[in-house]
């Protein structure tokens, strides 16, 4: 069991203040990462309009709408 | 102090029985009329009532000027404890008997016990947690400022009732009410567990519980109230996010609101003096249905879906009959 999952299964009166520290420090650790992430992906899946444009100009438009 | 006259028409009104009004007179038949409560509360009401505790209790610890540090844990280890199940005391057989030596009258024993289990893939015990911790840092640097009301005490889990028209009461309990530059708002927190976006905060416009609670600041306030601040959190397996949105509302929008809900008051007030004097409940309350479907389905569909003979059947097997929702009780 990790050192997260025994404090979640403690009884909370017997919790002192420095594990109930734990438990923050931990989700604190865990939203700095998905933040990371989150930034990370809106990065990676974003294009800026030059990169959408060469993007579009690298398909075949009119062979897929002419198939529609 | 009941919210019903002594004619057994109701004449203290909240968002909730208001909402239930709107939506289908069957269905608030059932729960206001009759008080046919679900078995067991649906995961999102017991899982949202207890991160919007958690918000209301830290936001009044900052208040009291404790520091946000130890706020925060003082919240964690509230709502670590709320989620706590303890065993029930042998002793006095749960019944909280004075004098217990085993339970000190509380009908739980003070050791021992196992986490709530919430049955959801998302909102879970350790979410929960996540969620507070993440909204409190995710709005560090809130420029909203909990407002202090004239005896002193900060606007935070305000309970508000006063008399409107025709001897109709409108109350209800505001999470905190906040000035933002030079304007005052309600806020309320709401959880989801889909993606926030402009269209997911649209179905507030127009949504009764958010007209009323900013006509309602106006008069708690007597300062003019723009609308309502909606915090909103989107619980996911993996992460918790949080959007905020001012839902606004022009005085001729309240004032819109404000008829068509006294007109809604009226209706069912009359429905209900008509059932006490003897027009058959299918009549008085019939039911609607276009709202069967909303959100996840109507908790009563199963019983209006069947023949009116068998439904009493499908009330008692799947309800209780309960304390019915009283919009007067204090939290």
């Amino acid at each position: 069991m990790s050192d997260l999952a025994q404090l979640f299964s403690t009884d909370p009166l017997s919790l002192s203040d420095q594990d109930l520290d734990k438990i923050i420090e931990y989700m604190r650790k865990s939203r700095h990462q998905f933040n990371l992430g989150d930034r990370k992906a809106k990065t990676t899946t974003k294009k800026s309009p030059e990169e959408a444009k060469s993007l579009l100009a690298a398909l075949d438009v009119k062979d897929v709408l002419g198939g529609l | 102090m009941d919210s019903f006259d002594t004619h057994g028409a109701q004449y203290a009104w909240d968002a909730t029985s208001i909402k239930l009004a709107e939506e289908c007179m069957r269905k608030y038949y059932y729960r206001m009329i009759e008080g046919w409560q679900p078995h067991q509360k649906g995961v999102d009401l017991v899982w949202g009532g207890l991160y919007a505790s958690a918000l209301e209790h830290f936001h009044k610890a900052l208040a009291r000027g404790i520091a946000r540090e130890d706020a925060l844990r003082e919240v964690v280890r509230a709502t670590l404890e709320a989620t706590w199940q303890r065993l029930a005391c042998a002793k006095c057989q749960g019944r909280g008997d004075e004098g217990c030596e085993a339970c000190n009258g509380t009908g739980t024993l003070p050791h021992g016990g196992s986490p709530v289990e919430f049955l959801h893939n998302a909102k879970t015990r350790e979410n929960l947690i996540r969620t507070i911790i993440w909204y409190v840092d995710h709005f560090e640097d809130d420029p909203l400022e909990t407002v202090y009301l004239a005896d002193g005490k900060p606007a935070v889990e305000l309970s508000f009732s006063f008399e409107v028209d025709d001897g109709i009461v409108f109350c209800g309990h505001i999470d905190r009410l906040v000035k933002y530059g030079d304007d005052y708002y309600p806020t309320d927190q709401k959880t989801t567990g889909t993606t926030i976006s402009p269209t997911w905060f649209a179905q507030f416009s127009p949504d009764s519980q958010m007209s009323m609670y900013t006509f309602a600041t106006k008069i708690i306030l007597d300062q003019p109230a723009k609308g309502i601040i909606v915090d909103a959190a989107q619980i996911a397996v993996g992460f918790s996010k949080f959007e905020r949105s001012f839902i606004n509302r022009t005085q001729s929008e309240l004032d819109e609101w404000y008829e068509e809900t006294l007109t809604l008051i009226a209706r069912v007030r009359n429905a209900t003096l008509s059932l006490a004097e003897g027009m058959p409940m299918e009549k008085a309350f019939p039911r609607n249905p276009s709202a069967c479907g909303h959100y996840r389905g109507c908790e009563f569909r199963d019983v209006c879906g069947h023949a009116p003979e068998l439904r009493d059947n499908y009330l008692r097997a799947g309800f209780r009959k309960g304390e019915r929702w009283n919009p007067l009780k204090k939290r």
